[in-house]
């Protein structure tokens, strides 16, 4: 997911929000949102600008390109325009300098716990390693390995370094990977986790329309990476869509983190002792928990008024005890961002959660709670806490809160249980009340016939035609011969009945959007659009049954076009069957019994198919073959009349844009005058 | 009229002196004035006061004395001293020489006392009119207690008139509409400049700091930058003009939508001070502020003197589109903005000489003028907002969302009376039909059904009004929903340019100024007599340009009204209240609420500084913004001790979490057994607080590090620790983040 798509999807959310907000802002001059659901939410400020650093000491900084925290609580800043490493205190005190003479253009600088002062120089094409004093002790150059590639560039630009002490460097160019050296000798170990090429639809098309101009798809370099205290790298790989990446000793992504929350635009990434996740865009820094979950998004673009916590060019990011630095490569200044009270008190409640202490974990989740009521890790973190108190309401709504679909599936089956404990026997009871009322009616209408005004309503119903031919479309689920028969020649289908169980597959579609309970509605959360819903049912029903009409009635087909539509919408029967099912089992199922659900939707879409094919067939008195043959004919059809709809619409739309135009244009000059 | 007449006077006999000082062939008028020394920066630190050498001063000649202040003149370039006799201590309004390094705007702008900006044609750029580079002719005319100079600009054709009058705190400084004067059409007033530099300072030579009026206030360090900013602040004040600046409509839907905005400039102050020297000055925008920007200049930014002063904004290039999607043409708004510029510096000195002591001068000054003339301060309050009805879309229709009924609201009033907390003040928002943002602009006394109607509300009244507290309903006759209420958007504002102004792409506009005036008089008189009180939002926080059936309407009409309006509450029932609202509308309010804590965190400010708070403690209630939504709520608390103002808890009687898909999703946490416990303990603290402050006034603070010592004017200390760690004050022990009365030995 770029910035752009996500700042569209915020762009939504501050239009849900209408009016301007009163609720007063505090200092910190850009929201912070979290992720509740598939959708970002605002929360308090998780971190607010404390310092900014603009000297250290008596240097300023030079398009400063990377900045680590060491072992020993300094930062190391690499001074990129004036060729050296600032060594400073948290508060930007100057503590020393190192590589002066020897860098041209560092990029990246590591500290080992050992001391030991690693600077990637992107110019020199080394890396080069200094001892506490400064002093140069070592430098890696171009490996001469043959698997290093003949024409693979070694222009070092980040450097980490494990606790074996193997360098793990990315060089500008080099799309092979992570290069691999052994400590000391300097050879050449491997790549590592090299990105994959993404081909998408979009580029095998322009690589199939451009054949003249090659569309070279090749994989993206790694950008920036940490290296954790458990000696995971992490990576981030600006224009990837799978940016932020955690590999495993295979140099295979373990994080997973899905496209929506993963940022393709990050230059920045560090790793915190608890393990949280810091990745930074060039005005944007995102938190993640040690699981990959996005914690808070926050920061922003400078808008030229130059206000702390806004940023112009991140180019690197450090945490220390929960305070950030970020490096501004254009402003020259390191920020420091300090955590509030809000965001201590999620850190604290999320670490005894991880650790498994989840009763003791429902104060401090209270406690963000009660300062965010949309926290959804909140929700998540008092669900298991209430689940495993066997308070399994509160925990049902505890995750319905969290959006977490597992655990509300896991309570609603305890809830679910407890349900049935307590009122089977009551159920058993009332079912056989009921049946035993329905033999007492029984046997009281044969004597006096009680029922009669009922049989008679019933009939009365039957003898009215639109609800016959209604009715009719059932006899497509054992006989579509029949049915395609009755529909043909017995007018027992009519453009009224097809209409009505057109609309009677509205209602259902939107029943099963909508209402089909939290775990198995395929709607977002609050969003309605009924309007949409239903020109989508139009079009995707009404567009085929017209191109079938159309090819058919030039392929020796008998069926006229009343035939076909009504004979099409008649086959949607087991949808008006089984539908209903499925949204009642929607709403008591919980995904250990998905199956059930995926079931009957198999059923019920390959019946109708079935159905929609045997009535073309019969309709228009085709062979098999010929009925494949023109299906697949009408399909091609239908996308094609798709693409010229489109394009009338886009054509119609600008005219109307225009005239619009005109006459407001007119309107305000008369307005005006 | 009578201003008019009196101006014309004024200019009439000008123009008659200045006739006979032509005629006798005297182009300047002016005492004898010594030679200018060269410019000599002191070294760091270095306090120089005892420059004086009897009626002359760095070349200025003394032109007026009181018992507390002298003013000296150079005239030629009308540059003043004012010096405090009392310490000797003094401030310069220009600079003496040129540097080289600067290019001739900013010359002329640091050697002229006042400077103006004219607009060529319809060119987009200003050009620079002073008395160091500009020919000009000038007459200066004395008076016992200062002197006035008529200055003339042939080759632009332009005049003005200055008019400086000595105080017994200052000065103030005039230039009246009516003697400016221009005889070539195509040539009109930009904007002016008065006393630019005064109390200027060159890099780091003075130690000390400007005050600008971001938020609660901020101050700015003088200190050697050595270039580490660029950008100096600028903001006009009383907020952004939409019906003017484009560009204030587009960055809603920039790329950067989520930067919260700077903090509105709501006082028309800024200052100056010099604490190695302690002299100080409050730059007072008394007429004018309605057009005017202030601007605060860091060395480095431009020049290597560290400044503050308003600008006055008298025409605006505007873009006139020539159609709906594209292409425009620059012209100037029709008519010049309304200003009959006056400023006026009051300066502080010894002790007093601190930002505090600016605030206390800006309250003192507030007082005398009446600012505070419609002000209930009563015994401490705490503030409970309430939430009534939103609406939500859903399936078919929108769907109401009761957050809290009229009766729940009661029955929360009654638990917190309960437990000690009684004489609430209570706001209530979203109590009519549709919701708080469903349905705007608030039109008439229309409580929603669903919430209990028109009983429900009374009886919630009289319920308030028998714990002791009161009750305000939020009204916002200013936005407009389109979709809800598409008929008023015909009544919608428009830019100077004809085009209405929209956010939100065009989902809310905005009522035009005089139709904001009907509704808010129809609100006044239709809550008024049902004796309810108002609690006007958005309206107070807003001032634009606007035009209507072509005709150019500057900020200074709609303030006029928009005050013309909120006052009809006062004439109908009761002041009202006011939603953070601009100074100029203080005078009508009851009591102030949601005003900010803090500031705009810019790079270049030192630090945030309580100057609001002050300003307006022992006079008015004020309540600061949602204690909901602070990221430090310990930290806000102290805030809360520190300033005496009062908190704010929006409060519903459901989970916020139904709010997520209604218009109102920015409130994540508000239901009332959540706040319940924090409401009552913060109720008992302050209330213990206020009962030792009364109506007394802050008249002190120091600050050490994390220790706030806060001096009250009854002589009460309060301390503060904000660090992490213990402290000890005065023998008072203090816990991290807590506070503690010390008595009256500070």
């Amino acid at each position: 997911m770029t910035l752009r798509k996500l700042v569209v999807c915020l762009l939504i959310s501050a239009i849900l929000l209408g009016t301007p907000g009163i609720v007063a802002a505090s200092s910190v001059p850009f929201q912070t949102f979290t992720r509740s659901g598939n959708m970002f939410v605002r929360t308090q400020t998780a971190y607010e600008p404390y310092i900014t650093i603009s000297r250290i000491g008596p240097y300023t900084m030079s398009n400063p390109q990377d900045i680590r925290l060491g072992s020993d609580g300094l930062l190391y800043i690499a001074d990129t325009g004036n060729s050296r490493i600032l060594v400073a205190t948290q508060t930007g005190d100057w503590v020393k300098t190192i590589g002066e003479g020897y860098l041209h253009s560092p990029h990246g600088v590591f500290r080992t716990d050992e001391g030991l002062v690693y600077v990637a120089d992107v110019v020199a094409q080394a890396v080069f390693v200094f001892d506490q004093d400064g002093a140069l002790i070592d430098t890696y150059t171009r490996p001469d390995h043959p698997l290093f590639g003949r024409y693979a560039t070694f222009m070092p630009t980040k450097v980490v370094v494990d606790r074996r002490g193997n360098l793990y460097i990315t060089s500008r160019g080099n799309t092979n990977g992570i290069i691999q050296l052994a400590t000391g000798t300097g050879e050449f170990l491997g790549y590592f986790g090299a990105n994959i090429t993404n081909v998408n639809l979009w580029t095998a098309f322009r690589q199939f329309i451009n054949r003249d101009q090659q569309i070279l798809v090749m994989p993206i370099s790694v950008t920036n990476m940490a290296i954790c205290s458990r000696g995971l790298i992490y990576t981030v790989s600006r224009g990837d869509d799978q940016a932020l990446k955690r590999l495993n000793v295979a140099g295979h992504d373990i994080l997973n983190l899905a496209p929506m929350w993963n940022f393709s635009d990050f230059i920045a990434v560090t790793v915190t002792e608890g393990g949280n996740i810091f990745a930074a865009t060039h005005n944007w820094i995102v938190e993640y928990t040690a699981e990959g979950d996005l914690l808070f998004l926050m920061a922003s673009n400078d808008d030229g008024r130059q206000r702390a916590g806004l940023f112009r060019a991140i180019s690197g990011i450090a945490v220390s005890d929960g305070t950030i630095f970020v490096l501004d490569e254009l402003m020259n200044i390191i920020q420091v961002l300090v955590p509030t009270e809000f965001v201590n008190e999620v850190h604290t409640a999320f670490a005894l959660f991880n650790d498994g202490l989840y009763t003791e974990s429902m104060e401090p989740w209270q406690n963000v709670m009660r300062m965010n009521s949309m926290f959804a890790y909140a929700g998540v973190g008092l669900g298991e806490a209430h689940f495993r108190n066997r308070n399994h309401r509160e925990a049902q709504e505890a995750f319905r809160r969290g959006f977490n679909h597992q655990g509300y599936s896991d309570a609603l089956w305890e809830v679910r249980s407890d349900w049935m404990r307590d009122n089977t026997a009551a159920l058993m009871v009332s079912g056989l009340g009921l049946i035993l009322v329905w033999k007492l009616l029984k046997f009281a209408d044969k004597r006096v016939p009680i029922l009669q005004p009922v049989r008679k309503a019933s009939a009365k119903i039957k003898g009215i035609t639109l609800f016959s031919q209604c009715t009719f479309a059932l006899r497509n689920l054992t006989n579509p011969y029949d049915a395609a028969y009755g529909i043909k020649h017995e007018n027992k289908g009519s453009y009224g009945s097809a209409f009505i169980l057109l609309f009677l597959f509205y209602v259902l579609y939107v029943l099963n959007r909508y209402f089909s309970g939290f775990l198995f509605r395929s709607a977002p959360d609050g969003q309605y659009d009924l309007f949409g819903d239903a020109v989508l049912i139009l079009v995707l029903v009404g567009l085929p049954i017209i191109c079938c009409y159309l090819v058919s009635a030039i392929a020796d087909g008998e069926a006229s076009f009343k035939n076909l539509f009504v004979g099409i919408i008649h086959a949607f029967a087991p949808m008006f069957i089984i539908m209903p099912l499925v949204i009642i089992l929607g709403n008591v199922l919980t995904l250990n019994e998905a199956f059930f659900i995926t079931f009957f939707n198999f059923i019920a879409y390959t019946w109708t198919a079935i159905l929609i094919f045997m009535s073309i067939k019969n309709m228009n008195d085709y062979t098999f073959g010929k009925t494949f043959k023109i299906i697949f004919i009408s399909i091609f059809v239908t996308l094609i009349a798709a693409l010229l709809i489109f394009i009338i619409y886009v054509l119609i739309m600008q005219v109307a844009d225009f005239s619009v135009s005109v006459v407001r244009e007119a309107v305000f000059r008369l307005a005006e005058n | 009229m009578l201003k008019i007449r009196r101006s014309l006077l004024i200019i009439a006999a000008f123009f008659a002196v200045f006739m006979l000082a032509a005629c006798s062939g005297a182009g300047i008028t002016e005492p004898p004035a010594g030679p200018v020394p060269p410019y000599v920066p002191p070294q760091g630190g270095q306090v120089s006061l005892l420059a004086y050498t009897g009626r002359s001063l760095h070349g200025h000649t003394l032109v007026a004395e009181n018992d507390n202040m002298s003013l000296y003149l150079y005239a030629p370039r009308l540059s003043v001293i004012i010096r405090d006799r009392a310490t000797g201590a003094y401030m310069r309004s220009t600079v003496d020489e040129p540097s080289a390094a600067d290019n001739p705007l900013w010359q002329g702008l640091y050697m002229s006392g006042v400077t103006l900006d004219y607009i060529l044609g319809v060119s987009v750029h200003f050009s620079r009119a002073c008395l160091f580079h500009t020919a000009h002719t000038l007459s200066v005319f004395y008076r016992e207690d200062g002197f006035s100079a008529q200055v003339y600009f042939p080759e632009i054709q332009i005049g003005y008139t200055l008019i400086v009058t000595l105080q017994e705190d200052g000065f103030t400084a005039e230039i009246p509409q009516a003697s400016i004067f221009e005889n070539d059409p195509n040539i009109t007033v930009g904007a002016f400049y008065v006393f630019p530099f005064l109390g200027h300072t060159y890099l780091g030579e003075y130690e000390g700091y400007i005050f600008i009026p971001d938020g609660q206030g901020a101050i700015i360090k003088l200190q050697d930058n050595e270039g580490r900013f660029n950008i100096p602040f600028t903001e006009n004040v009383f907020g952004s003009n939409p019906g003017i600046d484009l560009e204030v409509a587009a960055a809603v839907f920039g790329n950067f939508v989520f930067t919260i905005e700077p903090e509105m400039i709501l006082m028309p102050v800024y200052g100056m001070v010099h604490t190695c020297r302690q002299i100080g000055f409050l730059g007072i925008i008394e007429s004018g502020y309605e057009n005017a920007v202030i601007e605060a200049f860091p060395n480095g930014v431009s020049t290597n003197f560290n400044w503050a002063s308003s600008r006055f904004i008298y025409s605006h290039v505007i873009h006139q589109p020539m159609g709906m999607q594209s292409g425009f043409v620059t012209t100037r708004t029709e008519r010049p903005n309304r200003i009959d510029l006056k400023m006026r510096y009051i300066f502080v000195t010894g002790d007093q000489a601190t930002y505090t002591g600016l605030a206390v001068a800006y309250r003192e000054y507030l007082t005398r003028t009446g600012a505070f003339a419609s002000a209930q301060m009563d015994a401490f309050r705490t503030g409970i907002d309430f939430l009534g009805v939103e609406q939500r879309e859903w399936a078919l229709f929108r769907l109401n969302v009761e957050m809290t009924t009229f009766s729940q609201a009661e029955e929360i009033l009654r638990t917190l009376a309960d437990n000690g907390v009684d004489r609430v003040f209570t706001r209530f928002d979203g109590w009519t039909s549709g919701g708080s943002m469903n349905h705007l602009p608030t039109r008439s006394f229309n409580p929603a059904r669903s919430l209990g109607g028109q009983r429900g509300l009374n009886n919630l009244k009289s319920t308030v009004e028998e714990l002791g507290g009161e009750l305000s309903l939020v009204v916002n006759p200013l936005d407009i929903v389109v979709d809800t209420n598409a008929f008023e958007s015909l009544n919608a504002m428009r830019r100077a340019t004809g085009r209405t102004i929209d956010f939100f792409g065009g989902s809310v506009r905005l009522t035009s100024p005089p139709r904001t005036m009907e509704l808010t008089q129809r609100l006044a008189r239709e809550l008024g007599e049902r004796s309810f009180h108002a609690d006007i939002v958005r309206m107070p926080q807003f001032l634009s340009a606007f035009s209507e059936g072509g005709t150019y309407f500057c900020r200074t009409d709609t303030a006029a009204l928009f005050a013309q309006g909120i006052a009809a509450f006062d004439y109908y029932f009761e002041a009202p209240v006011l939603t953070a609202p601009f100074a100029y509308l203080w005078r009508y309010g009851r009591a102030l609420t949601l005003m900010p804590s803090t500031g705009s965190s810019y790079l270049f400010t030192y630090r945030h500084v309580p100057f609001l708070s002050i300003a307006t403690s022992g006079k008015i209630p004020v309540y600061l913004e949602h204690v909901n939504f602070q990221a430090n709520q310990q930290r806000f608390f102290l805030n809360l001790v520190e300033t005496g103002a009062r908190p704010m808890f929006l409060i519903t009687a459901e989970d916020a979490e139904l709010l997520r898909f209604t218009p109102r999703n920015e409130i994540y946490s508000s239901m009332f057994d959540l706040y319940k416990e924090m409401i009552i303990q913060y109720h008992n603290a302050l209330t213990y607080l206020h009962s030792h402050i009364g109506t007394a006034g802050i008249v002190r603070r120091y600050v050490d590090g994390p220790i706030v010592r806060i001096q009250w004017s009854n002589g009460l200390w309060v301390y503060l620790n904000y660090g992490r760690v213990d402290a000890v004050v005065n023998g008072v022990a203090l816990a991290p983040m807590s506070y503690a009365i010390g008595g009256s030995n500070g």
